[in-house]
């Protein structure tokens, strides 16, 4: 510091103004550059796409023929994607947003986001290598597993309240995360123990025929319900992340005027901090219905690939992503399937986009709204 | 009564916030379920597990591990599933056998299994080794194992020997050849080194070893096939331990064979990691220059607001777009450019004109810009604005606060931005497929020709490995060990960037905490 007052002739200021302009400029330019870049994309598949739509280069009952299916398809992978993701995220955010201790959060939120960093092809191969055949011998079990869960937690919440004293606050609830862990893993594996009886006695020793003949299902061993599962799987942690954000920004006084006023903590938040987070909530949902629709590696390895319409959760499908990640390589460039699936990319960009815009907005907004609530000027 | 008065606890919550921690610990079990899925199965490929002999009730004899066991469809009672490998004997290399048909089953110090360069595995007896020459007495087994392990180490010695050769004598000398035609002396040292190699090959070639299924049936085996040979049944818990060790090793040193189904995964990793680096080469800089941009230099307007909300939001947008990108403008568009000004000699077969390590590395930058973008601003946005108003009052013109004070505390958060980017882009495989990912890449893109560094080579993805070996091979099951080793060193590495990125963050959160709180 001594050294540069030491230094500043009029000659050398000039200079240190100068290259402060010249770098500014150049930061400038350089970052204007690379948002430019960025946005290119959107650009790029608009001018690609548009003229040959605009100007007839498409077939349209071909567009129709070919975008239906994977249009449909999409859709329902990213529906049942949130079928599963929904609940958990959500659960998960508001007990560790309102019941978990604060050193138990800050442990639960990176271990969420190492799921969230787990890499689609890892869990696409799991899914459609080892999950998929397992469930399609054990899919009593498995869907047997859905009313169990829940039912097995209100049991052991029912449990609790006979225990003594001392062992309710050794397992709270707001440990409860952590503890119901063993009993529902036990539960699972009664399930897949005892499913085979049942299936015996109710379903005549296979539920795959009883399906095919009583209700019409076909089931392929890659189906809609494990696509669901694997992506619900890998979209749950952003949800998660989202939501919980929203949860616990809620101004603190509140729920602590519910609390004086007699509530329970489920009181606090159902009638109070989750309407005012209630925004943020959906916000958390259109993200992560962004990513189900987009997500390729998990429903290219555990869909199946067929181009099926149907409504079975037992059925493969083929998605817009997929599609374009089996097809693209193959199309010549400029050919009519070439910009089918430019179209594709672009469909799948403009809704992406659009439900993210959306959702950030929504944030913002929110964000406003907590400051006013929480009275900090 | 008058217990009930005296609450020892807060009131009961009712059935929904119990509902909700359940949905904590599914999920922890989804996750817990999953790594340990991988972990068990990915490291237990290389335990060399014991090879039981099975003779069935029909008089039939096999030998092979057990896989696993599922009950019969449609009667009581369960089979078995046995790798028992000799694909050149049987024609397959797995067999179901009911669990009611064994008659006996036990486990022979003298099973040998065999690792081979071509039909996979051997698992039978050894019957002599060395050139044919019929023993008037069958030599007990100990001493033919001996000399099995003897001569593997001779042969590994001979090939080690002749790759150094090529790699060292032969390699060079070529190109010296190929670069002067008339350079006599360089030919007559080719031929030498040819002579040498030829040698060394006649050397290996001649040895055979004699080998026998538990069924009686004999079969020549050439030595040089040999990559390996074990005794399972014969092993010690600390010998199976280093084993297990150098299987590891060879997994992660070795390249792929049979169709990726076996060996190891070091050209994978290899273009992975290179990949990543020059991607990370890429998007440090611009995504840092961007965000200094957005938050240092640009007027705070609307419409900054909106740049930002948009570049927040591509993190959003599918990687298959980026990749349908990459392809549109890195591939066909300037790739083809460059191949017609540049290598207009070689077309029509594209060099920059097809999917390469340059373009995919471009298109996982441009993908994971939004968060080195994000990352670092959130960094920047986090110095509070004192510090930047002192160094101002001070007479530090905007370039040196900004290089002096402001980067400097920033750096920590750029760092967690790159991170979080290269963990991203390590294990995206969608885009992969469309700008330069290959099944299997003969060349790594590294090597001693010029310019060393090959841009333009498509190369190996450990992600993509995976995707293609668990669904492109011939016989997935024999494949699937390779599959859950590879994916558990994926989550590994990529577990360990984003812990990494989380600890940082979270480090330098609670010193910038301090600072802000000042006063």
């Amino acid at each position: 510091m001594i050294e540069s007052s030491r230094l500043s002739s009029p000659s050398r200021s000039l200079w240190r103004h100068q290259r402060d302009r010249l770098a500014t400029g150049l930061i400038a330019a350089g970052g204007i550059g690379v948002v430019l870049a960025v946005m290119a994309i959107g650009a790029f598949l608009a001018f690609e796409v548009l003229p040959a739509l605009v100007g007839g280069g498409l077939d349209v009952g071909r567009l129709r023929d070919s975008l239906t299916p994977m249009a449909w398809g999409t859709l329902k992978a990213a529906l049942w994607a949130m079928v599963f993701a929904i609940p958990l995220a959500l659960g998960a955010a508001m007990h560790s947003a309102l019941f978990m201790s604060q050193r138990l959060r800050s442990r639960m939120k990176p271990t969420l986001e190492m799921m969230e960093a787990l890499p689609g092809v890892v869990v696409g191969f799991i899914a459609g290598l080892v999950l998929a055949p397992w469930i399609e011998r054990h899919l009593a079990g498995a869907l047997a597993l859905l009313f169990l869960l829940p039912s097995g937690v209100l049991l052991a919440a029912a449990g609790w309240r006979r225990l003594p004293v001392s062992a309710r606050r050794h397992m709270s609830l707001s440990r409860a995360g952590l503890w119901l862990m063993p009993w529902l893993a036990l539960l699972a594996y009664a399930s897949f123990a005892l499913a085979p009886m049942v299936e015996e006695r109710l379903f005549g020793g296979d539920l795959r025929f009883w399906l095919d003949a009583e209700l019409g299902l076909d089931y392929a061993t890659r189906n809609a319900l494990i696509v669901g599962l694997a992506m619900g799987f890998a979209i749950m942690p952003s949800v998660y992340a989202l939501a919980e954000d929203a949860l616990s920004g809620v101004p603190s006084r509140l729920g602590e005027g519910a609390h004086a006023l007699g509530a329970t903590r489920w009181q606090t938040l159902w009638r109070v901090v989750l309407p005012a987070a209630a925004p943020g909530i959906f916000a958390a949902v259109m993200i992560g219905a962004g990513r189900a629709v987009g997500e390729t590696m998990i429903v290219l390895m555990a869909s199946g690939n067929t181009a099926l319409m149907s409504l079975n959760p037992f059925e493969g499908m083929r998605t817009m992503a997929a599609g374009i990640a089996v097809e693209m390589p193959e199309a010549v460039p400029g050919s009519e399937e070439y910009l089918l699936l430019m179209l594709a990319a672009l469909l799948l960009f403009a809704f992406t986009f659009l439900v993210n815009t959306l959702a950030e907005v929504v944030r913002s907004r929110l964000r406003r709204r907590y400051r006013w609530l929480g009275g900090v000027p | 009564m008058k217990r009930r008065i005296r609450r020892p606890l807060p009131r009961s919550e009712g059935p929904w916030a119990w509902l909700t921690a359940g949905s904590v610990a599914v999920s922890l079990l989804m996750l817990g379920g999953l790594l340990l899925l991988i972990s068990v199965r990915g490291l237990g490929h290389f335990w060399p597990a014991p090879v039981t002999l099975v003779e069935l009730e029909d008089g039939r004899a096999i030998a092979g591990r057990a896989v696993r066991e599922l009950p019969l469809v449609g009667q009581a009672g369960s089979e078995r599933l046995y790798f028992t490998g000799n694909r050149d004997l049987d024609g397959r290399v797995w067999e179901w056998v009911p669990v009611s048909t064994i008659a006996s089953q036990e486990r022979p110090v003298d099973l040998v299994v065999l690792e081979r360069r071509r039909y996979g595995d051997f698992i039978g007896r050894l019957v002599s080794v060395g050139p044919i020459e019929p023993t008037a007495h069958p030599l007990d087994q100990k001493a033919v194992w001996s000399r099995l392990q003897a001569r593997l180490q001779a042969q590994m010695t001979l090939r080690d020997e002749r790759d150094r050769i090529e790699r060292d004598t032969l390699r060079p000398l070529v190109q010296r050849v190929e670069a002067n035609p008339s350079d006599r002396e360089a030919r007559e040292a080719l031929a030498d080194v040819n002579e040498t190699l030829r040698a060394l090959q006649a050397a290996m070639h001649g040895e055979v070893v004699i080998i026998e299924s538990v069924d009686g049936r004999r079969l020549e085996q050439p030595l040089d096939e040999v990559l390996h040979a074990w005794r399972p049944n014969a092993m010690s818990t600390v010998e199976k331990m280093m084993a297990w060790g150098q299987g590891v090793w060879r997994f992660l040193s070795e390249g792929p064979r049979d169709v990726n189904a076996s060996g190891g995964v070091w050209p994978a990793i290899f273009g992975t990691v290179l990949m990543v680096v020059l991607m990370s080469l890429l998007v440090t800089p611009f995504g840092v220059l961007a965000a200094i941009y957005l938050n240092e230099v640009a007027h705070q307007g609307r419409m900054i607001h909106l740049v930002r909300i948009a570049v927040r939001n591509l993190a959003g947008v599918p990687s298959i777009v980026y990749g349908v990108f990459g392809l549109g403008v890195f591939v066909y568009g300037i790739g083809s450019s460059l191949d017609e000004w540049f290598f207009n000699d070689a077309l029509p077969s594209p060099t920059f004109g097809t999917g390469g390590l340059l373009w995919a590395s471009l298109t996982l930058a441009l993908l994971t810009l939004p968060v080195v973008i994000v990352a670092t601003e959130e960094g920047l946005a986090r110095i509070p604005a004192e510090q930047r108003e002192g160094a101002l009052a001070l007479g530090a013109t905007r370039l040196e606060t900004l290089t002096r004070v402001v980067l400097p505390m920033a750096l920590p958060a750029m760092l967690t931005g790159v991170i979080l980017a290269i963990a991203r882009a390590a294990g995206e495989v969608a885009p992969l497929m469309l700008v330069g990912v290959a099944k299997l890449a003969p060349q790594v893109p590294v090597d001693g020709e010029f310019p060393f560094l090959h841009l333009e080579r498509k190369f190996m993805h450990l992600g993509y490995h995976i995707y293609d070996t668990a669904f492109h091979g011939n016989d997935v099951q024999a494949a699937l060990p390779v599959v859950y080793a590879t994916a558990l060193l994926l989550v590994l590495v990529i577990l360990l960037l984003n812990l990494t990125a989380i600890l940082l963050r979270h480090y330098f959160r609670a010193r910038h905490g301090v600072l802000a709180r000042q006063p």
